[in-house]
């Protein structure tokens, strides 16, 4: 099983299991998993002021889907698994379960649909609900994510969320708000040895705003592992922000050898009043071998 | 509006998507088309594709217009990879696999690259695509 964690809800799913489609938002949104051949679950998320009633929820669900052509009544019950609420049954030839639950600490509604083609896994279905959880701040300041193949802390004051999955390229940036300079970015990129045609550092030296000056470079090897890492300044560009004029610049790369795929982290926050600056770490994580330094 | 209403009803929002039949079909090579290759695969491969004989190219106009209906195209060196793999006797699945395990790629991460590149030697008629 592999840890999942997204808008702060972990959740454990089998290996070859891969998220497909996936939302930003934090207040609604969802995301898709999927084997090889097909869709096998999907993850809603909705901000409620508080606990729903579940029991009209399902009737809700079920007098909806009765409605539909596709089922008969005698298809659908209703079903609990440890602390969910849920309603089981065939829909449109596949058998579907759909499971429910109220978290208090994100004031959200998580619903859970579990596809199975090839018949249920009740231990499967357990396992997976069981795992689901909110994942709490770390020191209380960062947020931890873990998709992808990266796993990564991020500012918790950072809102604004552009993410970009493409086949070996995975870009994931926080701002403040959209079009905000400073920013915290983690990427993962493969097919390394197809198009990297320089070293990391000089990658990096490049992959870098080339506003960045006052570059210093060092390099660390931690468990095979060379970190390059390039700090600088940046100067913003917006006249308004007269008083932080610069930005503290902050990157990293790496290839993990496990994987053969490129690590980047960029940090970019203001060099002054932001107190973090003084205790930059890399708080990105690419394997076992490399945990993120808090 | 009442298709949206339906779509509305369905609480779920994903119905049984599945691409399993796209997964057990078989990428093959046009057998009509000419191809060479270099000594080192990295450089890519030539593909002379024989086109079809527009149905107005009827003398006299054959006499005046002679459109060249053999095209080239340049594959390059993932093409030539796939190119390799799609031997016909392969599914798109096991082409994937096998990307993928070249390329150290999740099967997702190798399933759209290899469909979409694919797609693209399907639509200039170097490959087809056989479905049970």
């Amino acid at each position: 099983m592999s840890p999942w964690i997204w808008r702060n809800f972990k959740l454990e799913l089998p290996d070859d299991w891969e998220m497909l489609r996936f939302s930003q938002r934090f207040d609604d949104g969802r995301c898709v998993f999927a084997d090889r051949y097909q869709y096998r679950l999907e993850m809603t998320w909705r901000k409620v002021a508080g606990p729903p009633d579940f029991d009209r929820m399902m009737k809700d669900y079920m007098g909806r889907l009765e409605t539909g052509q596709d089922v008969s009544k005698s298809d659908l019950k209703r079903s609990a698994c440890s602390d969910w609420q849920g309603i089981e049954g065939t829909y449109r030839s596949v058998y579907h379960s759909r499971y429910g639950k109220y978290f208090a600490r994100e004031s959200c509604l998580v619903e859970i649909v579990l596809f199975w083609p090839d018949g249920k896994d009740a231990g499967l279905q357990r396992t997976i609900l069981d795992s689901v959880s909110e994942a709490a701040p770390i020191a209380g300041k960062w947020r931890r994510w873990q998709a992808f193949g990266m796993d990564f802390l991020v500012s918790q004051d950072l809102d604004n969320r552009q993410f970009k999955v493409d086949p070996a390229k995975v870009v994931m940036r926080f701002s403040y708000a959209s079009g905000d300079t400073r920013q915290e970015r983690f990427e993962r990129l493969g097919m390394v040895h197809n198009w990297l045609k320089e070293s990391v550092a000089e990658w990096l030296d490049r992959h870098i705003s080339p506003d960045v000056v006052a570059r210093s470079t060092t390099t660390k090897t931690i468990d095979g592992h060379a970190i390059h890492i390039i700090t600088g300044r940046r100067r913003r560009r917006a006249i308004a922000f007269v008083r932080h004029r610069w930005l503290r610049h902050q990157a990293a790369a790496w290839i993990c050898p496990h994987d053969g795929r490129l690590y980047c982290t960029i940090h970019e926050l203001l060099e002054k009043k932001d107190t973090r600056q003084t205790d930059w770490k890399r708080r990105m994580s690419c394997c076992d071998n490399l945990p993120y330094e808090q | 509006m009442k298709k949206r209403k339906q779509q509305r009803l369905s609480p779920f929002s994903e119905e049984n998507v599945s691409w399993r039949r796209l997964l057990e079909s078989k990428p093959v090579r046009n057998s009509g088309i000419k191809f060479e290759r270099s000594d080192n695969d990295a450089d890519g491969m030539c593909v002379h594709i024989k086109g079809k004989k527009p149905a107005f190219l009827i003398p006299p106009i054959s006499w005046v217009i002679r459109p060249r209906l053999n095209k080239r195209m340049w594959i390059d060196k993932i093409g030539v990879q796939l190119w390799d793999l799609c031997d016909g006797t392969r599914t798109m699945e096991q082409v994937i696999d096998g990307f993928a395990s070249t390329h150290r790629l999740t099967f997702h991460e190798a399933r759209v690259s290899v469909t979409g590149y694919l797609k693209g030697l399907v639509e200039r008629g170097v490959i087809a695509v056989v479905v049970k």
